[in-house]
């Protein structure tokens, strides 16, 4: 403010006019006010495009890892799958935990497949070091912030799939064929789970910034 | 409640004379600056720490409702007195605090907070007048626009009679006189606040002020 030279007289209004009392609202405003001012609440995003935004980039990968595959020495995929970890959040949020099959397929053990195409115990051991990895991902990218509402919808849908795979290949008497399929299966759901994840982390990274850049975190 | 958009007004230049003020807590009563010698007298006239600041710019539910709480009657009231009704100042903090909370960040500390606040308070009151077409409710020319440099009448100390007074003055009159007596404004100020000439507020500032003097010895004299 500018300063102005009042004289004795409109010193006195000054004075007058600052010593009248302060005013107090009838009612306490900040209740009402308070819920206007909460942080920025992130759009919800439909899970149905954001979900095959997901399938499409797992897809996408697909033939990457496998080319990292074959170029790789086969031990690295001799690795047995651990016991299953599940984002923090899907634990909070009391989701089913899922769990590896770790035991060697009895009837896969010794045999080999048809001509040319690998033996069913390498693909199976294969496909489970997969399982394995990306669930030490997914261990890697939870969060433990809050998380958008329509990812984390998909998240429990995603885990309690991974579940019912689960119980599958614990039933005692699975056909060789059966137990690779719920393994490829388990496998693909994982992927999805480590987009979604990513995805959430990019998230509590950047805040409002958008989310679809995320997925080529995942591999 | 009506849409925010809205233009935040520029930090307002520094005040004459601010002192440097540590908090020893956030939840401390509101620093009132205006017991430093030179200070403005303006009841907005609270040193916001910069580290409470910063906390509202994170969007800390509680540095928002220290600063509410610091405003809310020196808002009210300036509300109050420019408008002339309770509910419409109620109204006007309510507006006034969401502009000025969700809006921090745009405050970019080239002068105190409480000015910034202030100025915010004022335009929304201001807001309101123009929409009820009540500032052009001013005490009209009486051919008598020279300052009136009488000291006031010993009335204007009872608080209760000045705000009567004032509550009988013209809309436009009354925000005059409370901007330059209350808030210190220069009549440069108070023209650009209220899109007026500096001329229009010196004629309102002395119209009004005879109109005061007058009121208040009426209330003076006995029934």
């Amino acid at each position: 403010m500018n300063e102005h030279t009042p004289s004795r007289a409109t010193d006195s209004w000054h004075e007058a006019f600052a010593a009248l009392p302060l005013e107090a609202p009838p009612a306490d405003a900040w209740p009402k006010l308070a819920p206007h001012l909460a942080p920025p609440r992130r759009h919800p995003r439909r899970a149905l495009p954001w979900a095959i935004a997901a399938c499409t980039a797992a897809l996408a990968a697909l033939p990457a890892l496998l080319l990292v595959r074959h170029a790789g020495p086969t031990q690295e995929f001799a690795t047995p799958a651990a016991t299953t970890r599940i984002p923090a959040r899907a634990a909070q949020a009391g989701a089913v935990g899922v769990h590896a099959d770790a035991r060697p397929d009895p009837a896969a053990a010794g045999g080999a497949s048809a001509a040319g195409s690998p033996p069913a115990h390498v693909a199976l051991d294969q496909l489970q070091a997969e399982s394995a990895r990306l669930e030490a991902l997914l261990a890697e990218l939870s969060v433990d912030g809050p998380v958008d509402g329509a990812q984390l919808a998909l998240v429990l849908a995603l885990q309690a799939q991974v579940g019912e795979v689960d119980a599958a290949l614990a039933a005692p008497a699975l056909a060789a064929d059966a137990r690779a399929e719920l393994w490829q299966h388990r496998v693909a759901l994982l992927r999805e789970l480590a987009a979604v994840a990513s995805d959430q982390r990019w998230d509590a990274l950047f805040a409002d910034a958008s989310s679809r850049y995320a997925l080529v975190q995942v591999y | 409640m009506r849409s925010m958009s809205h233009d935040l007004p520029p930090d307002p230049p520094a005040p004459p004379a601010s002192v440097p003020w540590v908090p020893a807590a956030v939840a401390a009563p509101a620093p009132d600056l205006r017991a430093q010698p030179g200070a403005p007298r303006s009841a907005f006239a609270i040193a916001v720490p910069d580290i409470l600041l910063a906390r509202a710019r994170r969007g800390e539910p509680a540095a928002f409702e220290q600063i509410y709480r610091w405003f809310e009657r020196p808002v009210f009231t300036l509300a109050l007195r420019l408008c002339g009704d309770r509910e419409e100042a109620s109204e006007v903090l309510q507006e006034t605090m969401l502009k000025v909370l969700r809006g921090i960040g745009d405050y970019r500390g080239s002068g105190p907070f409480w000015g910034w606040l202030r100025q915010i308070a004022i335009n929304e009151a201001l807001l309101r007048l123009r929409r009820g077409r009540r500032l052009d409710q001013e005490l009209a020319l009486d051919g008598h626009d020279l300052e009136d440099a009488a000291p006031p009448p010993p009335a204007v100390a009872d608080a209760a009679l000045l705000q009567r007074a004032l509550a009988a003055l013209p809309a436009a009159t009354r925000s005059v006189l409370w901007l330059y007596h209350a808030e210190g404004h220069t009549h440069e100020e108070i023209a650009a606040l209220m899109q007026r000439s500096p001329s229009f507020s010196k004629s309102q500032l002395a119209r009004g002020t005879r109109r005061l003097r007058a009121l208040l010895q009426v209330e003076e004299s006995p029934a």
